[in-house]
């Protein structure tokens, strides 16, 4: 009867309803400054940039037109980088993500300590990037890390240390290994509680059909999992393209460039070669990158969403 | 009862209604905005204000081992000597300097209303108008600027103020070399073979210089002088060297000591511990990095055991740089003043030499800036006072404006041939196609 009477009154007072209406944009409107000034102005000066020559120090800056864009893309260094980024995420994806289902499949099981090895499951993800990268940098340092040990047990016909992330060819994977390493547990947790949330009478009645254990992992967890999956996959590919704390800190992109995704690339570009414009310019191309990868979701998205209506 | 209404009582107090959710905040707000409006800053002289003048001296000095005190004795002292000053810490690690100085200077403002730079930076800061004029500061200490200092003048008049200098050199440990029966290199066959007669991995090494692509400012800094140890430079006006003779030599050099005597993959700070701990034997650096082996070394006689080879490669080169203090052109006018007496005040001879004595250097910036019986104590100098200075825009030319793009160029070529994916030649001849666009980029800006 109040609720009644309340909306009542909302009907018969126009100008009070019209004041509400304002409300919520009136709460929204501290988020939307936010992101204007901090996120909006930034992305629109950086494409303004990217028309622009700016030698710091050496006057003023130029409007050049689309001269970044011709330089770009004739500039190999950015194809490497943009192959670089391209190998980092599919390699931090299929890692992390695997790593996490497996983890999530084997903490899904009843054993003695199951919610100790959770927790513990958690921690890498909870350690900060910086002890991270010190940990894996000694771990793996040419004269003095422990994996010279196992190194030199596993392969004796080696004459000395490997150069790990000192090597060209070892370096995007340990690095890949890093990121995913520190990756997995997120996406572990994540899938471990939609399996959770999987009906056991839908295990019960693949049994009494004769499923085998596999059978039932293909045929009733797998389905479930999916749209979580690719989702993951999607989350995967957008921080994967975004790391640069890790990279930054444990390769500095090098060796000779084989770990210089584009975002190290936009960094040392604008930040040890002090060149704005062209820093920008890349960075619009990473920009391009991560739109197309959110398009495709979206399309994928839509196409399950309607499949499923179907 | 009372227990009833208790909580009623603590829920009036709270409920605060949308409106004057709103009215408070915006009260506060807006209080907030005109304090900041009807402050302004106002620049009173200080004897209205009654305090001190806080000046903030940027550099990286304070992160550096042995030079971050000695500067904060000679700050002490300053603040002893007067009641209108206050000197104010402020800066980055070394690698990160001139990065963050450069970005602040694109900003607008430097933040420092002192600071100090690299002879190529201030040049740079110069250029774009970030220094004034320290003319009456040299005139009130009274005192006669080397004429190293002569690069530091704009439209004749001095912008800095060297506040040290420092020049490249070999530095060894005298007692690793007679444990092992070697004596001083005499050319660079025998330096070669000396470095890896010192090396017994993983214990022990030859000769340590920066490579990790994680320290490109450092790594590009010292590589510099390897090309020097074949009488080479890296440009020539605006024209890049990159793929000349004694460039190549000098990396091939450097791959070779790699190869044979550097522990690989090992990172400044871990070096310099090795080196503290008599587990490095030589290290190419300049004369200011031997202060950081004086004091708390794993091995306390290390100090004693250093000395610096004399110049036995071609040329007997070593890159001298001259690193000046600026007073900031961007601050306030009386700040600049106050910067100004504090400069007068430790340029003034005694001050100076006490400051070169404490922070270990060798090379005054000023006629009479070292006193005999002080270089007398220096065991380790005798090899660095033999090298013949070059200066950085010698061997840098032009690009001496560019230095850190130029290293940017080179350094990961320079990986390239440390990882042995492709001959010295072939990296640097892309290294210079590379900085030859570099060149016509930015001298045409």
């Amino acid at each position: 009867m109040t609720a009644v009477a309340g909306v009542n009154t909302q009907l018969t007072k126009p100008t009070a309803r019209r004041r509400r209406d304002y409300l919520p944009y009136l709460l929204a409107l501290p988020i939307i400054i936010y992101e204007g000034v901090f996120i909006l102005i930034p992305i629109l000066q950086q494409f303004f940039s990217s028309f622009t020559s700016d030698v710091l120090g050496m006057g003023p800056v130029r409007w050049v037109g689309l001269d970044n864009y011709e330089r770009m893309f004739a500039d190999r260094y950015f194809w490497n980088s943009l192959r670089v980024t391209l190998v980092f995420m599919v390699g931090t994806v299929i890692v992390s993500v695997g790593a996490g289902l497996l983890s999530a499949l084997l903490l899904n099981q009843r054993f003695r300590g199951r919610s100790v090895a959770r927790a513990v499951m958690t921690l890498p993800w909870a350690f900060p990037d910086l002890p991270t990268v010190l940990i894996f940098y000694w771990i793996l340092n040419q004269n003095f890390g422990v994996i010279n040990v196992f190194a030199r047990f596993l392969l004796p016909w080696l004459e000395q240390n490997p150069k790990w992330m000192f090597d060209i060819n070892l370096a995007m994977p340990l690095v890949v290994f890093i990121a995913a390493w520190k990756a997995f547990p997120f996406y572990g947790l994540v899938l471990l509680s939609v399996m959770q949330s999987i009906p056991h009478e839908l295990y019960e009645a693949a049994t009494v059909d004769g499923a085998s254990r596999r059978q039932a992992f293909r045929y009733v967890t797998l389905p479930e999992l999916i749209p979580t999956l690719m989702l993951m996959g999607i989350l995967a590919c957008i921080f994967a393209f975004r790391q640069f704390v890790l990279i930054f800190l444990s390769t500095g992109g090098g060796p000779a460039r084989a770990t210089e995704t584009l975002v190290i690339s936009v960094y040392k570009t604008a930040f040890n070669s002090f060149d704005f414009s062209y820093g920008a310019t890349i960075g619009v191309a990473g920009f391009a990158v991560v739109f197309a990868i959110t398009l495709a979701f979206a399309f994928l998205q839509r196409r399950q969403e309607a499949a499923a209506g179907g | 009862m009372s227990k009833q209404e208790t909580p009623k009582k603590s829920v009036e107090k709270s409920s605060i209604s949308r409106r004057d959710f709103l009215k408070i905040g915006s009260a506060v707000a807006a209080a907030g905005a005109t304090s900041s409006i009807a402050l302004p800053k106002i620049g009173f002289p200080n004897f209205i204000r009654q305090q001190k003048m806080e000046l903030d001296l940027l550099t990286w000095f304070w992160t550096e081992p042995g030079r971050g005190d000695a500067w904060r004795a000679m700050i002490q002292k300053f603040h002893e000597s007067q009641n209108d000053i206050h000197i104010n810490e402020s800066g980055y690690g070394e690698n990160d300097y001139f990065q963050q100085i450069l970005i602040q200077a694109r900003s607008g403002r430097i933040d420092g209303d002192l600071f100090t730079q690299t002879p190529d930076g201030f040049l740079r800061l110069m250029r774009a108008g970030h220094t004034i004029s320290l003319e009456d500061v040299v005139k009130n200490a009274g005192v006669t600027l080397s004429k190293a200092q002569d690069m530091l003048r704009k439209d004749g008049e001095v912008n800095g103020l060297d506040i040290v200098t420092v020049r490249f050199g070999l530095v060894y440990n005298k007692a690793m070399f007679d444990a092992a029966g070697v004596g001083e290199p005499t050319d660079i066959d025998s330096w070669v073979e000396i470095a890896s007669t010192l090396t017994n991995r993983p214990d022990q090494f030859g000769i340590y210089s920066p490579h990790l692509a994680s320290e490109p400012f450092t790594v590009w800094f010292i590589l510099q002088q390897w090309a020097v140890l074949f009488d080479g430079i890296w440009a020539e006006g605006q024209t890049p060297l990159l793929n000349s003779e004694p460039v190549i030599n000098g990396l091939k050099l450097f791959k070779t000591m790699y190869d044979n005597a550097m522990p690989q993959g090992t990172d400044v700070g871990t070096a310099n511990q090795m080196m503290a701990s008599s587990r490095i034997a030589q290290n190419m650096v300049v004369s200011a990095a031997v202060n950081q082996w004086k004091t708390n070394t794993e091995d306390p006689e290390l100090y004693n055991n250093l000395r610096s080879a004399q110049p036995f490669w071609p040329g007997g080169k070593g890159i001298t740089r001259i690193h000046p203090i600026c007073v900031n052109a961007n601050t306030e006018p009386e700040k600049q003043e106050a910067a100004k007496v504090f400069l007068s005040w430790l340029y003034q001879q005694e001050n100076y030499q006490e400051l070169l004595e404490r922070c270990l250097d060798v090379i005054p910036a000023i006629e009479g800036g070292i006193r005999p019986e002080y270089r007398e104590t220096l065991t380790w100098a005798d090899g660095y006072d033999a090298t013949e200075a070059i200066t950085v825009p010698e061997v840098l030319g032009d690009f001496v404006l560019f230095n850190d793009e130029l290293g940017q160029v080179v350094v990961p070529h320079f990986e390239e041939i440390l990882a042995g994916a492709v001959s010295v030649e072939d990296a640097m001849a892309q290294a210079q196609a590379e900085a030859e666009q570099l060149a016509e980029r930015v001298f045409s800006a």
